[in-house]
């Protein structure tokens, strides 16, 4: 009895954790387009690499694991697979841009990710301030599955076939039952 | 023809091809609940060749397990095709199994004489889940590794082995390296060929001795008007059918592929941080549910093991001499209610054991086990109606 407590509390306090944790995720459309995924991997170059590898895209750190844990508490994870680690589809970009844009001045430092050990990356000052987590955001999420694009491009001709292909069978085991008499 | 003849002499190839396709006597009365059955078998078919590519590139280590997983995503020719075909394949399968199992239950073909057919059933169901739950460690993300452990320490309920038991089990004191090798090594040659393989061909081999059931559950005359051969009208029904559920597959596996996937396990497995939710796939969730809804931890594991075990009793339990439910009033509703109460428990397994969740999941475990004790008084005072002299297509 005390066990199984202890196993249904240990996996039930961080769902009620995290819903304190997570901040409400506003819906803002991410634009995937090239220019747009070419523009966030600017931006990552410039306010996230620093600390944030992304291995497999072949970017490094550019300061050492080490440093970063000294001055933030924990080694900065690797940004590779994040959007897709966070929500599934285009969910955990969305995620990206509202913590990237919901540091605030308080204790709790931000809303959607409260007591978060890294600083803001983006300035508000910054004019193009929005618009540059949205395209950081558009960046992570290519990043976490660069064959997207491939896959859903090809997936339009397989789906074409495979309707095609059931309509033939079906057509076929139509013609085949005729004959066959009704009882028996 | 002068090779088959060749061939014939030496082996019973056409002797074997109409005795099992091109002549084989099926009920003509089968309706689209017989489907599942071949629809499953497309789904392990698709399994096997996507796992054999998979596994010409994954490294099975604790070091490279993940990145090599990556290395199939972003650099094979088409390795993400064939690892999302492989990582939804399941839910396919999982999905075509138990509405054949349903089927079963509902059109009582666990009776006599398919008593043997529904325990090999029951063998590859079990034999599924440890493949499914094995192949689930093999990407080392985080859901992979704590799913892993959280599992494997259920047999820790064992009494006083159990601790022990659960390292032999991991092969470490903690699900690692030596638990990712053998995971893989069971995963990819033992489960699916050496005992799911052999098991289907027993299934069939048993299926075939004896004859499909039918809605009717009604024995058939094998060389009268009542059946069809196998082929072309079953080839056909089988084939456009597996062709319409593949479709929807395939529109998973190319538009939506993180519909089953779940996200956390795209974090590479860290033993010390436990996601914030452990949830098992889906088609673990009724099972799961059962397991928290007994406030033991043995008696827990207990009726979770029991759920599933208790279907091997089926053509003991239910002695009525009729199968089908249709021509049972009394059978028909329980099973229905049956089938709603297991996804009752799928919902509720879904969901934190807090509330009202706790007990909906009771009422729903009781009921679970409750159906099969009526099963045995039901033959009592059940009117069962009339069975047909002959079935309708």
């Amino acid at each position: 009895m005390k066990k199984i407590v202890a196993v249904v509390a240990l996996t039930l306090i961080p769902i009620y954790a995290m819903a304190a944790e997570r901040g409400p995720i506003p819906d803002v459309k991410i634009d995937v387009s090239d220019e747009a995924i070419k523009r966030g991997e600017e931006v990552y170059k410039k306010a996230c690499k620093v600390c944030h590898s992304m291995k497999y895209l072949g970017y490094k750190a550019s300061i050492p694991a080490e440093a970063a844990r000294k001055s933030f508490g924990k080694v900065p994870p690797d940004l590779s697979l994040m959007a897709k680690a966070r929500g599934k589809d285009d969910e955990g970009a969305k995620y990206i841009y509202a913590l990237l844009t919901s540091y605030v001045n308080t204790p709790e430092k931000n809303t959607v990710f409260p007591n978060i050990a890294m600083p803001p990356p983006l300035s508000k000052a910054d004019p193009e301030f929005e618009q540059k987590a949205r395209d950081v955001a558009a960046f992570l999420l290519y990043a976490a599955e660069p064959t997207a694009k491939e896959r859903e491009r090809l997936g339009r001709y397989v789906l074409a076939y495979m309707v095609v292909l059931t309509a033939l069978l079906y057509a076929l085991n139509r013609k085949v039952w005729r004959g066959v008499k009704k009882k028996g | 023809m002068a090779l088959r003849e060749w061939i014939d002499e030496r082996f019973p190839l056409t002797e074997f091809i109409e005795r099992h396709i091109t002549k084989y006597p099926t009920p003509k009365n089968l309706n689209y609940w017989w489907n599942f059955g071949s629809l499953a078998g497309a789904f392990f078919a698709v399994q096997v060749i996507t796992g054999i590519w998979l596994a010409m590139y994954y490294k099975p280590s604790t070091e490279l397990a993940f990145d090599s997983v990556q290395h199939i995503m972003r650099d094979v020719n088409y390795g993400w095709l064939i690892r999302y075909l492989h990582a939804i394949g399941p839910t396919g399968f999982f999905f075509a199994v138990y509405i054949h199992m349903a089927r079963g239950i509902y059109y009582g073909s666990y009776k006599s004489p398919r008593e043997l057919i529904w325990w090999i059933g029951l063998a590859i169901y079990l034999a599924l889940m440890a493949e499914a739950f094995m192949g689930y460690l093999l990407p080392w993300g985080q859901m992979s590794f704590w799913g892993a452990t959280v599992i494997t320490n259920l047999f820790s309920a064992i009494p006083v082995i159990g601790s022990k038991f659960v390292i032999w089990l991991r092969g470490d004191f903690a699900v690692g390296d030596p638990t990712l090798g053998r995971f893989f090594s069971f995963h990819t040659t033992f489960i699916p060929l050496g005992i799911i393989g052999l098991l289907l061909v027993f299934h069939l081999t048993a299926l075939h001795r004896v004859g499909s059931n039918n809605p009717a559950g009604i024995d058939l005359d094998k060389k009268g008007p009542a059946v069809v051969p196998f082929s072309p009208y079953y080839v056909t029904k089988d084939l456009w059918f597996i062709s319409l559920i593949f479709t929807v597959y395939l529109y998973f596996v190319f538009f939506k592929p993180d519909f089953f996937l779940e996200p956390i396990n795209n974090e590479p497995a860290n033993p010390f941080a436990t996601p914030l939710e452990i949830v098992p796939e889906w088609y673990f969730l009724p099972f799961y549910a059962i397991l928290r809804s007994i406030p033991s931890k043995l008696g827990g594991v207990v009726a979770m093991g029991g759920a599933i075990f208790i279907l091997a009793f089926l053509p003991y339990l239910d002695r009525s001499p009729v199968r089908s439910a249709r021509y049972r009033p009394i059978k028909r509703v329980l099973t229905w209610l049956f089938f709603l109460n297991f996804l009752v428990l799928g919902y509720v397994g879904a969901h934190p054991p807090f509330g009202v969740m706790v007990l909906i999941g009771r009422i729903a475990t009781f009921y679970y086990f409750l159906y099969f004790l009526l099963l045995l008084i039901i033959p009592a005072f059940e009117k069962t109606r009339p069975l047909p002299k002959e079935v309708e297509l």
